[in-house]
């Protein structure tokens, strides 16, 4: 992807559509679209093929609405992120399919109990790729506590009316971005701890 | 035919600005991967 990125930005460039100094951006927007396109349509499709399109897609949604409030885990290569994310979709699509309709109200209260701690202990959770501003780091805080806010009241709900189906299609892309966070936050800290130390701090040991 | 093909450059130039942008203006990208952001895309 990132090579197919490079090609259509430099191509883009030869076309004079864009400048010299813009081709690292349309790289990087290139490479976002393409692999987000990429995302939809794998999912999408299985989706469609399995009969399973609006349940999707209220996953999809909820998942990406959390995720980009609340950051979280990514994986080193394309290839592994699409293993990770059929993986994830392979395991609310056998929930759909197995569980029982009963099961699915507890499921989406435990889910959102989970969301709101996790949510409001880490979130928001920046990546090496992509640090946050002081300024962004406030809009995030605020914008997962609202997302919270919000899954609780549709939450609340779709109790109140019976809709188990849609609470738990809901629930867990909600779910599956607050294990994501919670991984981001253990991964960050496992980062640091091993982090290799710096000639600074190499000389403060010697000199203690 | 070379308009044309400007034309379809140019629509995948904007498309594309239009969801690096999207996806700039979150704490993180939708799927599990996230390319290196470059400096001209953040905002001071």
């Amino acid at each position: 992807m990132e090579k197919l990125a490079v090609k259509l930005s430099e191509r883009l460039y030869q076309e004079k559509i864009i400048a010299d100094d813009e081709r690292e951006v349309y790289q990087y927007c290139i490479e976002v679209t393409i692999s987000t396109v990429s995302y939809w349509a794998s999912i999408l499709i299985c989706a469609v093929l399995l009969g399973k399109l609006w349940e999707s897609v209220v996953y999809l949604g909820a998942f990406m609405v959390m995720r980009f409030c609340f950051g979280g885990y990514h994986a080193s290569t394309h290839f592994r992120c699409a293993l990770v994310s059929m993986a994830s979709y392979g395991i609310f699509l056998t929930f759909i399919f197995l569980f029982p309709i009963n099961s699915y109200g507890v499921f989406a209260v435990i889910s959102w109990l989970i969301t709101a701690v996790a949510g409001i202990v880490f979130a928001p959770v920046e990546h090496e790729n992509r640090p946050f501003t002081a300024k962004e780091q406030k809009k995030f805080r605020k914008g997962s506590l609202l997302a919270i806010l919000l899954v609780s009241i549709i939450l609340s709900i779709g109790l109140a009316l019976g809709k188990y189906r849609f609470l738990v299609c809901l629930s867990f892309g909600v779910l599956q971005a607050s294990i994501s966070l919670v991984v981001a936050v253990g991964q960050n800290k496992f980062k640091a701890q091993n982090k290799p130390k710096t000639d600074h701090s190499v000389i403060m040991e010697k000199d203690f | 035919m070379k308009k044309f093909k400007a034309q379809i450059f140019s629509a995948l130039a904007a498309v594309t600005l239009f969801v690096g942008t999207l996806a700039s203006n979150g704490a993180c990208l939708f799927e599990y991967y996230q390319p290196k952001m470059p400096d001209k895309m953040r905002k001071e």
